[in-house]
């Protein structure tokens, strides 16, 4: 079975916008024949939109970010790996051993720092790096979502609980067909003599698309 | 929520079993993950009865073991998870072949907007 669905053939000029789906070569038949099932049982009632999302939410730790947190773990370690990440994220997460690239599709790491604090979103549709960071929460899917954090990033912050000093600058970041971002967040205070397996154990999939911060605290919560 | 943990955990010690890397369940690809939802989310519903979803998916990997060598490399676990679904929704009049062929057709040719 192959894992590469759709291919990602056509170019666009950056700012221009196409839906990305049309971009994308065909469905295979069972992501078609499982999204029929669930848009036929949402249409008799017999789902809500979001009974699968908070399904799969209760099982988050079971299909959450592991390839993703590894990822920043190495990076909050190894200054080398993380210089390599930054300059060419694909190539760099071969290393790690997953799963060479992300369908086809560039990655692009962005750092979180004292100055900068980076958020990811997706307006168009749901863009989302799934093999570094498993399935799409419910939250990124969602179209009020989607064009609240362009337009007030700070607002849609603290609704996830994060209040950043005002003088921190916010940037974001559009995934597209094209280039998936994925964010490097800061590494906590105190957490100097934590290995690497530690330190992934406290990167959330929030902190990878900047919309949480890693916290010790956070630690068997 | 809480008996969704439960509901999983029954499905061991065969090959209905999920299929888990050091405990962990593991997709290959982003619509296994879905179809592992739908499946529970029905049943949490009340479509059907977890029992039943399980019977079926018994059923069916029971049926591809009687003509398929154990080390096949076309065993697929979630292409029977997904062919149980589909068998049980049909037996349960939940949806119809043709309306669920119809609804394939739409989102394989992207004619669909709808966003799952």
């Amino acid at each position: 079975m192959s894992t590469h669905d759709h291919d990602h053939d056509h170019q666009h000029a950056s700012g221009e916008h196409h839906h990305h789906d049309e971009e994308r070569g065909p469905e295979s038949y069972y992501a078609a024949r499982t999204k029929a099932l669930e848009s036929l049982f949402r249409e008799k009632g017999l789902i809500g939109t979001d009974t699968v999302d908070r399904v799969i939410h209760f099982f988050d730790h079971e299909m959450g970010p592991f390839n993703g947190a590894r990822v920043v773990a190495k990076a909050w370690t190894d200054e080398a790996f993380k210089a390599r990440l930054l300059a060419d994220a694909n190539q760099a997460i071969k290393e790690l051993g997953l799963r060479e690239g992300i369908e086809g599709e560039n990655l692009k790491v962005v750092e979180n720092t004292p100055s900068t604090h980076n958020v990811v979103c997706c307006t168009l549709c749901s863009c989302w790096p799934w093999p570094l960071l498993g399935l799409p929460p419910y939250w990124f899917k969602d179209p009020v979502f989607r064009a609240r954090v362009v337009r007030e990033p700070r607002a849609v912050l603290k609704d996830f609980g994060v209040e950043l000093d005002s003088a921190k600058k916010v940037a974001i970041w559009d995934s597209s067909a094209q280039v998936r971002f994925f964010v490097i967040p800061q590494r906590p205070e105190g957490t100097e003599h934590f290995s690497e397996e530690q330190l992934a154990a406290l990167v959330s999939t929030e902190a990878m698309q900047g919309l949480g911060l890693v916290s010790t605290a956070q630690q068997g919560a | 929520m809480s008996m969704l943990k439960n509901r999983v955990d029954q499905l061991c010690g065969d090959r209905s079993a999920l299929p888990k890397n050091q405990e962990r369940l593991v997709f290959d690809e982003p619509w296994q993950g879905r179809a592992f939802g739908l499946a529970l989310a029905l049943a949490e519903q009340g479509a059907y009865q977890w029992d039943e979803f399980r019977a079926s998916l018994i059923s069916n990997i029971g049926a591809w073991d009687k003509t398929h060598t154990p080390d096949d490399p076309d065993w697929h676990y979630y292409q029977h998870w997904l062919a149980s679904l589909e068998e049980l929704a049909m037996d349960k009049a939940l949806v119809t072949p043709e309306s669920l062929n119809a609804r394939t057709q739409e989102f394989l040719e992207r004619r669909r907007d709808e966003v799952i």
